[in-house]
C-alpha cells in the first residue's frame, strides 16, 4: 500500500490563474505532483514545460514491429503448409503477404498503444485518489503539491495569491 | 491574459456556449431526458430489428434457398449490403482521424457520432458474410487455428484479406471511439450517483484528468488517428479487391481501390447528414452542429462526388480502350440492359445531384442537404448493385447469362433489419453515451480567464 503523503490541493476557476500558480511554484522550485483540468490545455503543458508527446509512442512502435512480423509469419507459415504448386509458381507468394502484414501491423500497434496508454496512466484504477475533486472533470482546475510542515504556509500562500478559490490539506 | 483561441473558426465552432458547465449541461442533458419522438423511433427500429432477426432465423431453419440468390448472380443483396455498410463506416474515420490530423476544426462536434456510426456500420457489414454463409455456425473455419488435417485459410485469397481487414477495422474503430470517450465517461461519472455512477465509473477506468493523464491521452489519440488513417484507406481497397482480383468483366480493374474508397466516403458523408440533421433537431444541438458544419460536409460531398463521377467515366473509357469484347459488352449492358435503371439512378444520385452543392444556398439549406444525403445513399446502394450483381449476371459466356430478379421476402426482412439495427444502435448510443465529445467542445470554446 502506498504511503500517504501530506499535500496541498489548490482549486481554481480560471485558467490564467492556474498557469500563474504553476509558474509561481516552479519559480520557487516547488515540485508539482499533478495539475487537473477538464480537458487538454496547451497552456498548462507549456507552463509545466512538458513534451508534447509522451513515451506511449514507443509502445506503438514495438507493437507495429511485432504486428508486421506476425502477419508475415502467419501468411508464410500457412502458405508453406499447403504446397499447392500452380503453373510452376512459387508456393510462398510475397505480394499477397503485404495485406495480412499491413493489417496485423496496424492491429497489434493499436493494441500496444492502448496497453501502453493504460499502463502509463495506471488504469484501470478501482478507486480515485482521495484528494480527487469531482469538479475537475467539469469546470475547475486543480494543483496538487506535496508539502512538509515547514513549507506548507509558503505553498499555500502561492496558491492563494495566484487566485485559488480554495486551498485544502489532503493526503496525496 | 487574453482569451485563448484553440484554432476553431467561430462559425464552425460551438455557438452560445461560454462556460464549461453549460457545455456539460447541454450535451449531457440530451442523455437524461429524450422526448417522445425518440421513443417512437426506438420502438419502430426495434421492431425492424425483430423482423431482421426472424428473417435470418427462417433462413437458417430452411436454408439459403429462401433467398432469391441463384446462378449466375450468387452474391445478391447480401454482398451489396456488405459493401454498402463497409462504405458507410468510412466517413466516421475520415471525420475523426483524417480531419483530426489535418486540424479541420469543424469536425469537433460531429466526430463522436461519426465514430459511433463507423462502429455500428462495420458490425452490420460484418454480419452479411455470415448471413450469406448459410451455415453460420461454421464461420470459425475461416480463422487460422491448428487442426488435425493441417488445413489453413488461404492468405493469398482476397476473401481472407477481407476477414483480416474488416476485423482489424472493427477492433481499431471501437478502441479509437472508446478511448476518445473515456474523459467524457468520467465527466458523467462525476455528475451521477448510485448505479449510474458505478457503471460509468467502471467504464471510465478511473480517469483523473491530471496533466499526465492528458499527455498520455493526447499521444495515444494522435497515434490512433495516425494508424486509423492508412487503415481506413486499406479496408475499402481490400473490399474492392474482392472484385478486382476476380477475372470478371466489370470487376477486373486497377482503379477499383481509389474508386471504392471515394465512393465509401461519399456514402458515409451522406449518412452523416441523414443522421445528424434529425439529431441536432431532436436534441436541440443547433448551436453545436451548426449550419457551417453541415456546409463543410456538403463541400466534402462535392469532392467525393466528383471523384466518383470521374471514376464512372474512367471505368467506361477503360472498357472501350481495353479492346476486350466481354468488358465492352458488360459496360454497354450496364447502360442499356436489365439493370440500366439502377445504373442511371447511380449516375444521377452520386455524380449529378451533388453538383448542386456548389451553390451556397443549397449547401446551407437543411431540407436540401437532408434530401441530397438520402439521394446519395440510394445512389451508392445502386452502385453496389450495378457492380456486384450486374457484373455476375453478364459474364463471358452468353449461355450462362442471367439476372437476379428481385430480393425474396427473407432478403427484404434482413435488409430492413440491418438498417433498423443501425438506427436502433445509434439511438441507444444517443441515450446512454455523449453524442458530442464534451472535452473537445470545451477545448473549442474560449477558456475561462479572469484577466481577459
Amino acid at each position: 500500500m502506498a504511503i500517504k503523503k501530506p499535500a496541498l490541493l489548490g482549486i481554481f476557476a480560471y485558467l490564467d490563474e492556474v498557469v500563474s500558480a504553476v509558474e509561481g511554484l516552479r519559480k520557487e522550485k516547488v515540485p508539482i505532483e499533478a495539475v487537473y483540468s477538464p480537458m487538454r490545455v496547451e497552456e498548462i503543458r507549456e507552463a509545466l514545460d512538458e513534451p508534447i508527446l509522451g513515451p506511449g509512442r514507443f509502445f506503438t512502435l514495438t507493437g507495429a514491429i511485432v504486428g508486421l512480423f506476425t502477419g508475415i509469419s502467419l501468411a508464410w507459415f500457412t502458405e508453406a503448409q499447403w504446397n499447392f504448386v500452380v503453373g510452376g509458381k512459387p508456393t510462398i507468394s510475397v505480394i499477397p503477404m503485404v495485406i495480412p502484414a499491413f493489417e496485423f501491423f496496424i492491429l497489434i500497434a493499436v493494441f500496444f498503444t492502448m496497453g501502453g496508454w493504460l499502463y502509463l496512466n495506471r488504469m484501470p484504477a478501482k478507486r480515485l485518489p482521495v484528494h480527487y475533486d469531482k469538479r475537475f472533470s467539469q469546470d475547475r482546475f486543480g494543483i496538487l503539491v506535496y508539502c512538509t510542515d515547514a513549507d506548507r504556509e509558503r505553498i499555500s500562500s502561492i496558491l492563494k495569491n495566484t487566485g485559488a478559490e480554495e486551498v485544502r490539506e489532503v493526503e496525496g | 491574459m487574453a482569451t485563448v483561441s484553440h484554432g476553431v473558426t467561430k462559425a464552425a465552432g460551438p455557438q452560445n456556449l461560454t462556460t464549461y458547465g453549460a457545455v456539460d449541461d447541454q450535451i449531457l442533458g440530451a442523455m437524461w431526458t429524450p422526448g417522445r419522438v425518440y421513443w417512437i423511433w426506438l420502438a419502430a427500429t426495434g421492431l425492424g430489428v425483430l423482423v431482421g432477426a426472424c428473417s435470418w432465423a427462417y433462413q437458417i431453419a430452411t436454408g439459403l434457398g429462401s433467398a432469391n440468390i441463384l446462378h449466375p448472380a450468387m452474391w445478391g443483396t447480401y454482398l451489396v449490403n456488405f459493401v454498402f455498410w463497409v462504405g458507410i463506416a468510412h466517413s466516421g474515420t475520415l471525420i475523426s482521424a483524417i480531419l483530426f490530423l489535418f486540424r479541420a476544426s469543424w469536425r469537433t462536434t460531429i466526430s463522436r457520432s461519426s465514430e459511433a456510426m463507423t462502429v455500428f456500420a462495420v458490425m452490420i457489414a460484418g454480419m452479411f458474410p455470415l448471413i450469406h454463409l448459410g451455415r453460420v455456425w461454421l464461420v470459425y473455419w475461416i480463422l487460422p487455428y491448428p487442426n488435425q488435417r493441417n488445413l489453413w485459410p488461404n492468405f493469398q485469397s482476397p476473401l481472407v484479406f477481407d476477414v483480416v481487414a474488416i476485423s482489424t477495422y472493427l477492433t481499431v474503430s471501437f478502441l479509437f471511439w472508446y478511448t476518445g470517450m473515456i474523459p467524457d465517461l468520467a465527466t458523467i461519472r462525476d455528475r451521477t450517483t448510485g448505479m449510474k455512477n458505478r457503471i460509468y465509473g467502471f467504464f471510465s477506468l478511473g480517469w483523473r484528468g491530471s496533466n499526465k493523464s492528458w499527455k498520455h491521452y493526447g499521444t495515444a489519440y494522435l497515434l490512433f488517428a495516425a494508424l486509423a488513417t492508412p487503415l481506413v484507406i486499406s479496408v475499402h481497397s481490400v473490399v474492392s479487391w474482392d472484385f478486382a482480383l476476380g477475372v470478371v468483366p466489370g470487376w477486373h480493374s486497377t482503379i477499383f481501390a481509389p474508386y471504392f474508397v471515394a465512393g465509401a466516403i461519399h456514402s458515409g458523408l451522406a449518412m452523416v447528414l441523414v443522421l445528424l440533421i434529425p439529431m441536432r433537431k431532436i436534441f436541440k444541438f443547433e448551436n453545436l452542429v451548426t449550419i457551417k458544419v453541415l456546409e463543410e460536409i456538403g463541400k466534402t460531398i462535392i469532392l467525393t462526388g466528383l471523384i466518383v463521377g470521374y471514376s464512372y467515366i474512367v471505368e467506361h473509357f477503360l472498357a472501350w480502350y481495353s479492346g476486350g469484347k466481354a468488358e465492352q459488352d458488360q459496360f454497354m449492358w450496364r447502360i442499356t440492359g436489365y439493370y440500366s435503371w439502377c445504373f442511371w439512378m447511380m449516375i444521377i444520385c452520386n455524380a449529378v445531384v451533388p453538383v448542386v452543392l456548389f451553390f451556397k444556398k443549397v449547401r446551407t439549406n437543411i431540407p436540401a442537404l437532408f434530401s441530397i444525403g438520402i439521394l446519395v445513399l440510394i445512389g451508392m446502394w445502386m452502385e453496389r448493385l450495378v457492380i456486384i450483381v450486374g457484373s455476375e449476371a453478364h459474364e463471358y459466356d452468353p449461355y450462362s447469362w442471367g439476372v437476379y430478379m428481385y430480393p425474396s421476402l427473407v432478403e427484404w426482412g434482413i435488409m430492413i433489419g440491418s438498417f433498423s439495427l443501425f438506427f436502433f444502435l445509434f439511438l441507444l448510443f444517443a441515450k446512454f453515451l455523449p453524442t458530442i465529445a464534451i472535452t473537445e467542445v470545451k477545448e473549442a470554446i474560449p477558456v475561462p480567464a479572469r484577466n481577459k
